[in-house]
């Protein structure tokens, strides 16, 4: 399998299928980064859509001076910023009303109960929610660390900030979520132990 | 050593030297309070792991625009007068084989025929008769006209083709404007049709005067297989009429 690198040399010579295959490649790390960081699912999509389209023009510009996904990352997270400069309001959590059973059944891996997707379900919505509330720099900062793996140094230089700004923010964000995520399974498990004894009697 | 926040990030995404590593759990050994936080955060990471985004269809894909008009040189260039030459032959080309042309040399001269009944087997004697009963169409009048237009037309073109400017030799390479390569196209459009309006024309009459010339045949050859019929009914009730005189005479003998 042909490296990114290799495939950008290609495509910045006209080479649309190797760019198809780089776009392959990406389409799903830059739609979740959208998404995680905007929260809105149609608009994550136009997003990542965008994120292409602009990549492609620009691959002219592109001499290789950062890894190619950083350089996705980065638009991608500029047109995250429009888009919330725009919109006027800050990411949301979209969660399912309902729990559709059929659905989640389809969902469920081989050794995961309805029960535990249920469950991770709900925590999934908690984690959305309580991601929502951060101020935008940390929920940047340790969504690119958590769900993408970069390096301190690399969401330094995407972020333009320096090395112990992102420690820092990933700290304050990591102890602010830990704080609500606690709290939600304390209520959650409270309001089971309720429920409970509501059935007994 | 104090709690530092850094090499605690550090230490829980696993991006510590070696020594800063030793260090801190050093630390975290004789520190229940730096101990609980590091395992809470670690736990944190873990819930972290649930949320995951909506499967989305996704299946992007850039594709490259067709190159606009005028935007773009041909790869290879071909005078005017050559392609209105070529124009000209696809024309007449077309019109042979919508007209289905027959062209012969014959000791007599050229004989030039049109139309599709040519193709069919030559008329035997019988049929000659017919012909000659009724008169044809595809022999006559529509090759004659054909051969008459598709003249016509030709010269047309010969005109057409003589009466254009000749091109300079720097034509090839000036780049004409878009309003004028518009003009141009449009006015080849318009040739196009026209030609094509003409050449449905000659078609449309080709096939009424085919069909017609069909339809007297089989009408012909109806009214001969009509007259057979009425014939031979003739001499059958003949022959019957005599086979009852004669029974009838020889049943007046007898008595």
């Amino acid at each position: 399998m042909m490296s990114d690198e290799e495939l950008v040399a290609r495509s910045r010579e006209g080479d649309l299928d190797s760019f198809n295959q780089l776009v392959l490649r990406w389409e799903r790390p830059i739609y979740a980064l959208a998404y995680r960081v905007i929260g809105r699912e149609e608009d994550a999509r136009d997003v990542a859509q965008e994120t292409f389209l602009r990549a492609f023009r620009a691959l002219g510009g592109f001499k290789g001076q950062a890894k190619f996904s950083s350089w996705l990352y980065r638009i991608t997270l500029n047109l995250c910023r429009d888009w919330i400069r725009r919109e006027r309001r800050t990411p949301v959590a979209q969660a399912p009303e309902g729990v559709d059973l059929v659905e989640l059944a389809g969902e469920a891996t081989p050794s995961e109960s309805i029960e535990d997707l249920v469950s991770r379900r709900e925590m999934s919505r908690a984690v959305s929610i309580a991601m929502a509330a951060l101020p935008e720099e940390q929920r940047t900062a340790i969504i690119l660390k958590e769900y993408h793996g970069l390096t301190f140094q690399e969401i330094a230089d995407l972020l333009d900030c320096p090395l112990s700004t992102v420690k820092t923010r990933l700290y304050q964000g990591l102890t602010v979520l830990r704080r609500q995520l606690h709290a939600e399974q304390t209520g959650r498990g409270t309001l089971s132990r309720r429920e409970q004894r509501g059935a007994e009697l | 050593m104090t709690c530092d926040s850094e090499l605690l990030v550090g230490y829980l995404y696993d991006e510590v030297s070696a020594a800063d590593r030793q260090r801190l759990e050093r630390h975290l050994a004789a520190c229940p309070g730096c101990r609980a936080e590091v395992d809470g955060l670690s736990e944190t990471r873990e819930t972290l792991r649930a949320w995951t985004p909506p499967a989305a269809d996704l299946g992007f894909e850039v594709i490259r625009r067709p190159v606009e008009i005028g935007r773009r040189r041909p790869a290879f260039h071909v005078p005017r007068r050559l392609g209105l030459a070529a124009a000209a032959v696809l024309v007449l080309a077309l019109a042979s084989a919508l007209a289905n042309l027959d062209v012969r040399l014959a000791s007599d001269g050229v004989s030039i025929r049109t139309g599709w009944n040519h193709a069919a087997a030559p008329p035997t004697q019988r049929d000659a008769g017919v012909a000659a009963a009724t008169p044809s169409h595809a022999e006559s009048t529509p090759t004659a006209a054909d051969f008459a237009a598709l003249t016509v037309r030709l010269r047309e073109l010969e005109a057409a083709v003589a009466s254009r400017p000749p091109a300079s030799a720097t034509e090839s390479t000036v780049s004409v404007s878009r309003v004028e390569l518009l003009r141009q196209v449009r006015q080849l459009i318009a040739e196009s049709e026209k030609r094509q309006q003409g050449e449905l024309a000659l078609m449309i009459g080709q096939v009424h005067r085919d069909v017609d010339a069909a339809r007297r045949a089989d009408f012909a050859r109806l009214q001969q297989g009509l007259a057979q019929v009425q014939g031979l009914n003739d001499a059958q009730v003949l022959w019957q009429r005599q086979v009852e005189d004669r029974l009838l005479r020889a049943v007046q003998q007898q008595r």
